[in-house]
């Protein structure tokens, strides 16, 4: 398998064990990898552990794109980026954590501006909401301080 | 299933506003239990969420938990100015007590115990000295290491203004060394005493808007000893300004002096680690570097007399500056007859960034070429081109230029940048023939926006995008662009 690659491909190993080819280019942008890669540490497949195959494939999408479109349209790439960030909590949360534990700068300053995004020009409540979602009246109603409180705030 | 309909219901009200009141034990208990997952992440990275938000915004975060709750409260970065006061870039005059009374609240509630840096950017005057005062006092003693002061909204002061005292024995408390590496100071005075050792640690000096004596520039410069940049701008300056520390080595890299009203005569001393140097204003009568390295970027901009500018650029330059590798010129508007003939040779420049600001007939392709010329080992070429406020009012009629039927060939300028392009017919006829006599050229690149020089080598981009469309810009170059040349159109 390994013989077959061209030099500068590498093989990322997800947590689940999925491999994906990637050119190197596109996988230094993780600094974590990249230290590895100069310290000449790394045999041809980088595993890639607390990071299971769908986060890593967004990951490595976001890579891409970005190291293609390196000079090109900077406005263009914002759109992509905004458009990338833009998923649910649960993704967002195990993204960012993939971004600093794989150290892609682009990919977590990306995602914190999504983050704060989220937050700006909403007020109080609606952060609230925002943030704690669904979530919060399933539990709420699932317990007794539904009771409590819709009793005194319901009409 | 009921439950959740119940649930989608709550939810709705809750975002009409119909209900607004969720009584804060209960909620206090929840939070704990829910999956809010972003509210898990590390610490460091919530901290930098919340510092791109607005202070306005990153308080109201504290209604999320706990964790949130104290985040805002040890904020590392604090930028106090009016966009994160009100979420407005309108700027009230009479709002200074306003403005006073929030920071007062918001360093009340600090609860961090180190803070990075703090930016101040209000027009308050010496009424408020007390407040500014026990502000710097504050962020001193939780060992800021930037501060940025700026308490005017003009342009250039009056001579008699008042201008705020910069408290710096702030930084002397408790008898040890302040960790302040950056200080800028707008429209406030910086009268250090002779011997004052708690800014040894200072690399970075910027002096804005204000009024400079002889003694002042030596009493920074003998107590900041690791001073590695200086910027002096729109200052009152003594006729004579010396640059040293007595006999000692500067550790100086980077001198600005911008606009600096009354200076004449520049001696620099043993700024042997010197490497760049910007003036723009007026043009020195006099600049003399002793027992110093001669630097290699230089920022040239004489803003009110082109002529005089010109005549130094091309006559004094090469042999004040004779080790020059970056050289960026910046002229208001140069006239066909301002460029001399004979141009000195530029024997080490590799890249050069040309700015012209008003158009006029001949400008830029003539300058530029003469300047390409007389640097034969050019790499990198970056031209910003004039304004459109301007070009729109004056129509600008075409001479036959010269250069356009002499065979002049640059064999090693590689990359081209032009910004603000803006389709007219005397700059796409520049950068054809830059297209055109820059054999090897690899890389082409046209920005239709324009970018604003801020100082220090920092630019700032302007929203105004030119009306011209990028497939027009690409089809009236198309042809010319060479095989090995790439266009790029932004």
């Amino acid at each position: 398998m390994s013989s077959s690659l061209e030099k500068n491909m590498l093989i990322l190993r997800s947590s689940d064990g999925e491999e994906f080819i990637v050119p190197e280019v596109v996988a230094v942008m993780s600094k974590a990898i990249k230290n590895m890669v100069e310290d000449e540490c790394a045999s041809n497949t980088i595993p890639v552990p607390n990071v299971d195959a769908n986060i890593l494939a967004m990951v490595i999408e976001f890579c891409k794109k970005h190291d293609e479109s390196e000079a090109e349209a900077a406005s263009d790439l914002k759109t992509f980026d905004s458009e990338f960030v833009n998923r649910g909590q649960e993704a967002l949360y195990d993204l960012i954590t993939a971004a600093n534990f794989r150290d892609v700068k682009e990919l977590l300053d990306a995602l914190c501006q999504n983050v704060a995004e989220m937050i700006k020009g909403k007020s109080v409540h609606h952060i609230r909401i925002q943030f704690l979602g669904y979530q919060l009246f399933e539990i709420l109603t699932s317990n007794f301080i539904w009771n409590i409180w819709c009793d005194r705030d319901f009409d | 299933m009921g439950k959740s309909k119940r649930a989608k219901k709550l939810h709705k009200q809750l975002m009409n506003g119909r209900i607004r009141y969720v009584s804060g034990s209960s909620l206090k208990d929840c939070n704990t239990e829910v999956g809010d997952s972003i509210s898990q992440l590390p610490e460091e990275i919530l901290c930098s969420i919340v510092s791109l938000l607005t202070l306005r915004e990153a308080a109201r975060t504290s209604v999320l938990s706990r964790r949130w709750r104290f985040l805002w409260r040890s904020l590392l970065k604090l930028n106090f100015d009016i966009t994160n006061m009100t979420g407005d870039t309108i700027l009230q005059q009479h709002d200074k007590g306003r403005f006073v009374t929030w920071i007062n609240q918001v360093l009340k509630h600090h609860a961090g115990e180190k803070i990075v840096s703090c930016r101040v950017v209000y027009p308050l005057g010496g009424e408020y000295g007390q407040d500014i005062d026990q502000w710097v006092q504050f962020v001193a003693a939780k060992d800021v290491e930037e501060l940025h002061i700026k308490l005017t909204t003009c342009h250039l002061l009056h001579q008699d203004y008042t201008l705020y005292e910069f408290p710096y024995w702030f930084f002397a408390q408790g008898g040890r060394r302040s960790s302040l590496k950056c200080l800028s100071l707008n429209s406030c005075s910086l009268s250090l005493p002779q011997n004052f050792s708690s800014f040894s640690s200072l690399v970075s000096l910027c002096v804005k808007n204000t009024r400079l004596s002889e003694e002042n520039i030596q009493n920074m410069l003998s107590n900041c000893l690791c001073l590695e940049q200086f910027s002096i701008s729109k200052c009152y300056c003594p006729i004579r300004l010396k640059i040293a520390n007595g006999d000692k080595y500067l550790k100086l890299k980077h001198l600005n002096l911008t606009f600096c009203r009354g200076l004449e005569v520049v001696e620099i001393y043993n700024a042997i680690d010197l490497a760049s140097f910007e003036c723009r204003g007026d043009v020195l009568r006099q600049l003399l570097f002793k027992n110093s390295a001669q630097p290699v970027r230089v920022c040239f901009f004489p803003v009110w007399n082109t002529l005089a500018g010109i005549n130094y650029a091309f006559g004094r330059f090469a042999t004040d500056f004779p080790q020059l590798e970056s050289l960026f010129l910046g002229f208001a508007r140069v006239e066909g007859d301002m460029i001399p003939k004979q141009l000195p040779t530029f024997t080490k420049l590799k890249e050069l960034v040309l700015m012209v600001v008003k158009p006029s007939p001949t400008s830029v392709l003539e300058i530029t070429s003469s300047l390409v010329k007389a640097s034969p080992f050019l790499r990198k070429l970056q031209l910003h081109l004039p304004y459109k406020s301007y070009r729109g009012r004056e129509k600008i009629p075409l001479e036959k230029s010269k250069s356009e039927s002499e065979s002049f060939q640059h064999e090693r300028l590689e990359e081209v940048e032009i910004f603000n392009f803006q389709g007219a017919q005397d700059e796409v006829k520049l950068a054809i023939y830059l297209l055109r006599n820059m054999v090897v050229l690899r890389k082409m690149k046209i920005i239709r926006k324009a970018q604003l020089y801020e100082g220090d080598g920092k630019w700032m981009e302007s929203n105004l995008l030119t009306a011209i469309e990028r497939e027009q810009v690409h089809k009236r170059l198309a042809q010319e662009v060479p095989y090995n040349t790439q266009l790029i159109i932004l």
